[in-house]
């Protein structure tokens, strides 16, 4: 994006008010018989359940390093197609455009950039390096999209992906998404993962991700021309 | 080297201590920047980074009780993972310095190149803009330290402590001012113990 009409964009942020659109039909309803206290639940839709935000999610803005499509890097993986839809449970799910959509997940290897940190192949200084962030504002179909690598994992976590949205410059949610375990298990057979073996952590086991798959869970197809995965997710917030 | 080699010669002696100055060294700089600084560069720095804080800073204040980065920090230590965050928002601007070191410059008025920069926060307060202090710290890449002069450096970059056995290397002087700092110091011991081997047994 131009520096100029991202200029005028966050300065007219704080008077936008969210654009919404009513949903389709054919958008996925999550269930609403949900136990977790904290979540909010109207009449067709809930609030994506809140999760930590890990050791060192990075955000940024208007000279932001990571705002950008491609989060890859040159990072070695498998190609991951991720379209992240924005919905508000206060209004019917209608989607919501201009939200501020921050992601960012561990490379193949099980490593997050921008901190030190270690894994099975040793600490890495990753502190120079923004590999596998993102953030993009969500545009008139509530939707953004990140071309990245399929995740690796790391001891203690199943495979995930962790995502901040704003709303108006309002931080309305911290939360991670996971993949299907099937699937998990045919990209870390491939010859780029598996140096690492799979992953003992699995979604029914992981503590954070366990009790909210139903709507944690993205869905993850097979893409033929990629050779990779598309990955469609709903996160809905209470803006 | 034993005691009495270096007291009958003495003009081993300066030899010697002459090299032991010589080392592998990155050079820092720290630049603060606050409501008062000039400049494009820094105030895109101090107007991004206040807001990003603004922002990032809602994820350890759910319930709005704090103001500053101090308060954040005491009431959950993750909250310093801030410095991290509100850094990357600034990376296009410090990629537009296109690796040359804000206001550093040599004996002979010539840029410095930094490889590497990290962000911190000093102090900020969502609730006060002119309060908000933060600090880039620049790092060189290796250079080699010859010596120094009065109160200048005698630099040169990369790694040529072999080289200058062999040919003239290009130097520059760096003063040693505020703000300005050694960050990483290695001397190759090896190497430069069997060059003063050498040297004792040629004379």
């Amino acid at each position: 994006m131009e520096r100029k009409e991202f200029l005028k964009r966050v300065g007219l942020m704080g008077l936008l008010m969210p654009i919404v659109a009513a949903c389709s039909k054919n958008d996925p309803q999550p269930s609403t018989t949900t136990t977790d206290s904290t979540t909010t639940t109207t009449t067709s839709c809930t609030v994506t359940d809140t999760e930590t935000d890990g050791p060192y999610p990075l955000y940024t803005s208007r000279g932001s390093s990571i705002q950008r499509v491609d989060i890859t890097d040159g990072k070695k993986g498998l190609p991951l197609s991720m379209t992240l839809t924005v919905k508000n449970v206060n209004n019917n799910c209608a989607i919501i455009s201009n939200a501020r959509v921050d992601v960012w997940h561990c490379d193949k290897d099980g490593y997050y950039s921008g901190y030190t940190n270690s894994g099975y192949l040793g600490t890495q200084n990753n502190t120079s390096a923004v590999f596998c962030r993102g953030l993009q504002y969500t545009d008139t179909d509530g939707v953004v999209k990140f071309t990245t690598i399929y995740p690796g994992w790391y001891t203690g976590r199943v495979t995930h992906v962790h995502v901040q949205v704003y709303v108006s410059n309002v931080l309305k949610l911290t939360s991670q998404f996971a993949f299907p375990e099937d699937i998990n298990t045919a990209v870390y057979n491939t010859s780029l993962y598996s140096a690492h073996g799979q992953n003992s952590t699995k979604n029914s086991t992981d503590s954070i991700i366990k009790d909210s798959l139903t709507n944690e869970l993205a869905t993850v197809m097979a893409n033929a021309t990629t050779g990779g995965y598309d990955l469609t997710h709903t996160l809905y917030v209470s803006a | 080297m034993q005691l009495l080699e270096v007291m009958t010669l003495p003009i081993h002696f300066m030899f010697l201590h002459n090299q032991m100055t010589q080392a592998l060294v990155r050079i820092v700089l720290k630049q603060e920047i606050d409501s008062s600084s000039t400049g494009n560069f820094e105030r895109n720095v101090f107007d991004e980074s206040f807001i990003e804080f603004q922002l990032q800073a809602q994820a350890y204040n759910t319930e709005n009780k704090f103001r500053t980065l101090q308060e954040l920090v005491a009431n959950n230590p993750k909250a310093n993972s801030l410095h991290y965050k509100v850094g990357f928002s600034i990376g296009l601007f410090v990629n537009e310095l296109k690796n040359v070191i804000p206001g550093l410059k040599d004996s002979l008025g010539r840029p410095v190149s930094f490889a590497s920069h990290q962000f911190e926060l000093i102090h900020s307060d969502i609730t006060q803009r002119a309060a908000h202090r933060v600090a880039i710290t620049y790092e060189t890449d290796t250079m080699t330290l010859f010596a120094t002069a009065g109160d200048y450096l005698v630099l040169a970059t990369g790694d040529r402590l072999v080289e200058q056995d062999r040919q003239p290397v290009d130097t520059f002087l760096l003063k040693i001012q505020p703000n300005v700092s050694i960050s990483s110091w290695l001397r190759k011991p090896d190497e430069l113990d069997s060059k003063l081997l050498r040297q004792t047994q040629s004379n």
